[in-house]
């Protein structure tokens, strides 16, 4: 029996009305996307339904379906219900939908297809630095354009229960306080942030060495804002890191040791890996023999050895990880984060120093010390006094 | 072995004194792992199992 699978992620459309700088669909060398359909076709999306549908069934926890792309609004508002309403029919009452947007096409029409169909919003924003790269295809900064989708989002009647989140992607020239504000001041429940991509032949932007720490140094900014707040939202990579410090569980993959299955349905309906993979080389998100969920078993595909192979690949490898007191809270990291030509995945993720330092950070704020041999502690550790 | 030049990480004092963490991010992580279950703001982000990090 596989592993089960925990988000399936699937690419409505394959193209985007953004181009951001850092896009690592468009902007990282893996083109793939030019050989895709714009749209997901009423064909796929109804192959979709029926099968990610059986799959919610077929196994012990639930599962979340999360809407990408390139843009997934692209899809249209009458395929996207197609999409949405089929889901709800054929996943397990507790299973998840999600949309991760641009926002600019969010619409009253889109925001009442949600609402209507228990559809968690989240929307990519970065703040007081967004239009640095989160441009249009003419170069223009989509700024106010997301600023006005939040907005509508907010004061539909449902807006509180639809908003789940914002996304941001870290830029470490930035003030980590002011862009704390703008996203708090979004009103959404929950924070996320990711770090610009990169590998270790490929540095992420304003990285300048493998031992730098301007990553690091930009979120013990932001911790430092996150943990004085009186009235704070979530912030979800915080959160997980010091949850595994204080010996909890992890919610996301590229923390802790705790193994997520993800699996990705392509906009022609091909099933590859998870795509964050694009990262590490051109086509790494793609296995050896492409399937298509339109004329294959989904659950099959999840049996064969390629995708235990893909799964395995969360694990970190490399001796340097595998000695690392931090192994339980760091988890390595992303996988693509890791990948060097020489050694393939076999390395500490790039962001190695500054995980190291923004740990450290987080246990002295916690008052947990790290040891070879203690390296979280149990809830029964938790005491008042 | 550093391990046996720090005894005092292996005992009880790495307890966490509520107290002296007077951070609400911090209190609410705490009251979760006591819990053994995430509590949630709001929203759906995290009710289910959306675990992907893009």
């Amino acid at each position: 029996m596989h592993q089960d699978i925990d988000t399936v992620l699937v690419k409505t459309a394959s193209r985007c009305n953004l181009n951001c700088t850092y896009c690592y669909v468009y902007n990282m060398g893996d083109d793939g996307w030019r050989s895709q359909p714009k749209r997901m076709t009423a064909e796929v999306i109804d192959a979709v339904t029926e099968q990610v549908g059986r799959l919610s069934h077929a196994q012990a926890h639930p599962l979340s379906v999360v809407m990408h792309g390139g843009e997934p609004l692209l899809l249209g508002r009458p395929m996207t219900e197609r999409l949405v309403v089929g889901l709800r029919k054929s996943l397990r009452p507790d299973g998840g939908i999600h949309l991760q947007t641009n926002g600019v096409l969010l619409s009253n029409e889109f925001l009442d297809l949600f609402a209507a169909n228990d559809v968690g919003i989240s929307i990519s924003y970065d703040g007081p630095v967004h239009d640095r790269n989160r441009v249009d295809l003419g170069g223009r900064g989509s700024h106010g354009r997301v600023a006005e989708a939040i907005a509508r989002l907010r004061a539909h009647p449902d807006g509180a229960e639809l908003f789940s989140g914002v996304l941001a992607v870290v830029d470490p020239s930035s003030d980590p306080a002011e862009v704390y504000k703008a996203l708090k001041g979004t009103g959404a429940p929950g924070l996320d942030f990711l770090y610009r991509d990169g590998n270790h032949d490929v540095l992420p932007f304003a990285k300048t060495s493998r031992e730098s720490v301007e990553y690091g140094r930009w979120m013990t900014g932001l911790a430092d804002c996150y943990l004085a707040d009186p009235e704070p939202p979530r912030v979800r990579i915080l959160d997980d890191l010091m949850r595994l410090i204080l010996g909890g569980k992890g919610q996301k993959e590229g923390v802790g040791l705790t193994e997520y299955g993800i699996v990705v349905i392509d906009t022609d309906g091909t099933v590859t890996k998870n795509d964050t993979l694009k990262v590490a080389y051109a086509g790494g998100d793609r296995f050896g023999a492409p399937q298509n969920i339109t004329d294959c078993d989904l659950l099959e595909i999840l049996e064969t050895g390629e995708f235990a192979a893909y799964h395995e690949l969360q694990e970190p490898s490399s001796p340097i990880c595998r000695a690392c007191p931090e192994l339980s809270v760091c988890g390595g990291g992303m996988p693509a984060h890791r990948w060097s030509e020489e050694n393939g995945y076999g390395n500490p993720t790039i962001f190695c120093a500054d995980q190291r330092l923004l740990l450290r950070h987080l246990r002295h704020r916690l008052g947990v010390l790290a040891s070879p041999k203690i390296r979280t502690v149990s809830p029964s550790h938790v005491t008042s006094v | 072995m550093e391990a046996t030049k720090q005894p005092d990480l292996e005992r009880p004092e790495t307890e966490i004194k509520v107290s002296e963490l007077d951070s609400v991010a911090i209190q609410r992580l705490i009251a979760e792992v006591r819990s053994e279950e995430p509590v949630l703001a709001g929203g759906r982000y995290n009710r289910t199992y959306n675990r992907h990090n893009r």
